[in-house]
C-alpha cells in the first residue's frame, strides 16, 4: 500500500514536472504565420461575395487576441476577441453580415488562424501557407472561403 | 485638503466647460443663414480636386489607423477617392455604379441598388462634399452649431440599419468659403473616423478618365 502510494505520488510528480518543462520549453503559444505585425491588408473570397480591407490584430499577455477588421473606408466589419483556443467571438458585427452562419464560420476560420493551424498542413478542411513575401492565405476548403493577408506596414504604433 | 479637492473639481469642470463651448448649438437664425451660405458654395462647386488623412480609431485595441490618398468630385455625382497608404485603394462612383480596385488590379463593378451598405456609404460621402445631406431629409436629421463662424453640422441617419453603423456624421465647415474642411463619423460601437481634406482646389478641370467604369 505504502509502495502504491510512493509509486502514483511519483508518476503524478514526473507528470506535473513534464507540463511545466514543456510550457518553459514552448513558450507561449504564439504561432510563426502570424507575425508581429498586427496589420494586415485581407481579402476574404467566397462564392457568394467579398470582402476587402484592413485587419489590425494584437495578441496580449492576459487577454489573448483582440483585433478589428474594417473595410477601406474604416468602417467596421467586426470585432474579434479570442481569449484562448477555445473561444473566439465576433462582436460588434457589422447588421448585414451578422448573420449566424457567417459569424459561426468566421468564428471557427479565425480561431484556427490564431491558435490552431501549422503552416501546409491541412486539418479541419482549412489549411494555411505563407507565401515568401509574407502573405498568409488561410483555406476554407469545406465552404470555398479564401482569406489572404498581406502584411502592411505600421506607421501609426503608438 | 479639503480646499484643495474643491478646487481642483472647480478647476476642471471650468476647463470641461470652457471646451464644451467651443461648439454651441445654433440659433434658429443662425442655422438659416448657415445653410444658405453652404448651400450656395456648394452650388458653386462644380468640381473639387484634394488631398485627404484619414484615421481610423479602433476602441478595442485603443489603436489609431492612419490612411492617406486624393478625393476627386464632380457635381453630376460623380466621385474617385483614391487611397495611396497604407495599400493603393480606389473607389469610383459613377451614374449608380461603384468601381474598386484593389492594390494588385483587381477591380470589381458593383450597381449602387443592389448593395445596401454602399448606397449609404455614397451618400455620407457625397453628402461630406457638397453637404447636401443637411436638406436630405429623408436620410438624415441635422442639427447646426456654432464656434466662432465656423459651422458644424452633426447628421443623424434616419434609417436604423445605418443609424447601427454610423451613430452621427459631423461636417466641420470653415466659415472661409464654407466647405468641408474635416469629417468625423461616429460609429455606434465607439469607433470614431475623422477624414481631413486639404490642398482643396475648387472647379479646375478632372479628366474624366478618372470618374471612369468600363
Amino acid at each position: 500500500m505504502k509502495r502504491s502510494i510512493q509509486v502514483c505520488s511519483l508518476l503524478i510528480s514526473i507528470l506535473i514536472l513534464a507540463g511545466c518543462g514543456s510550457h518553459t520549453m514552448m513558450g507561449p503559444r504564439t504561432y510563426p504565420h502570424l507575425d508581429r505585425t498586427p496589420r494586415y491588408r485581407i481579402e476574404i473570397n467566397s462564392e457568394k461575395g467579398g470582402f476587402s480591407g484592413a485587419l489590425i490584430i494584437r495578441k496580449e499577455a492576459r487577454s489573448g487576441w483582440r483585433g478589428s477588421l474594417v473595410n477601406e473606408f474604416g468602417v467596421k466589419a467586426f470585432d474579434i476577441i479570442s481569449p484562448d483556443r477555445y473561444t473566439c467571438k465576433l462582436q460588434n458585427v457589422m447588421p448585414f453580415i451578422s448573420k449566424w452562419y457567417i459569424r459561426s464560420t468566421i468564428t471557427d476560420d479565425f480561431r484556427y488562424l490564431l491558435w490552431d493551424g501549422n503552416e501546409g498542413v491541412r486539418r479541419s478542411g482549412k489549411q494555411i501557407d505563407k507565401l515568401p513575401n509574407g502573405t498568409i492565405v488561410l483555406t476554407n476548403t469545406r465552404r470555398h472561403i479564401e482569406y489572404i493577408l498581406h502584411p502592411l506596414p505600421n506607421h501609426d504604433r503608438r | 485638503m479639503k480646499t484643495v479637492v474643491i478646487s481642483i473639481i472647480i478647476a476642471w469642470t471650468s476647463i470641461a466647460y470652457a471646451i464644451a463651448q467651443d461648439y454651441r448649438e445654433a440659433s434658429p437664425q443662425q442655422q438659416k443663414q448657415m445653410l444658405q451660405k453652404i448651400t450656395e458654395a456648394s452650388s458653386r462647386m462644380k468640381s473639387l480636386a484634394c488631398d485627404f488623412e484619414q484615421t481610423k480609431e479602433l476602441s478595442i485595441l485603443n489603436e489609431k489607423m492612419s490612411s492617406k490618398g486624393r478625393m476627386f468630385y464632380r457635381n453630376d455625382q460623380c466621385v474617385r477617392w483614391e487611397y495611396s497608404t497604407p495599400y493603393a485603394y480606389t473607389f469610383v462612383f459613377n451614374n449608380n455604379r461603384i468601381l474598386m480596385t484593389q492594390a494588385d488590379g483587381k477591380q470589381s463593378v458593383t450597381d449602387v441598388k443592389s448593395n445596401n451598405l454602399f448606397q449609404e456609404i455614397v451618400k455620407i460621402m457625397i453628402s461630406s462634399i457638397d453637404g447636401s445631406g443637411l436638406t436630405d431629409s429623408k436620410s438624415f436629421t441635422s442639427k447646426f452649431f456654432i464656434a466662432g463662424d465656423d459651422p458644424m453640422v452633426t447628421l443623424t441617419p434616419v434609417r436604423k440599419d445605418v443609424r447601427r453603423m454610423f451613430a452621427t456624421i459631423k461636417l466641420f465647415f470653415t466659415a472661409k468659403d464654407y466647405s468641408v474642411d474635416s469629417v468625423v463619423m461616429e460609429e455606434s460601437n465607439g469607433d470614431n473616423t475623422t477624414i481631413k481634406l486639404t490642398n482643396k482646389r475648387y472647379n479646375e478641370t478632372i479628366n474624366p478618365s478618372l470618374f471612369a467604369i468600363n
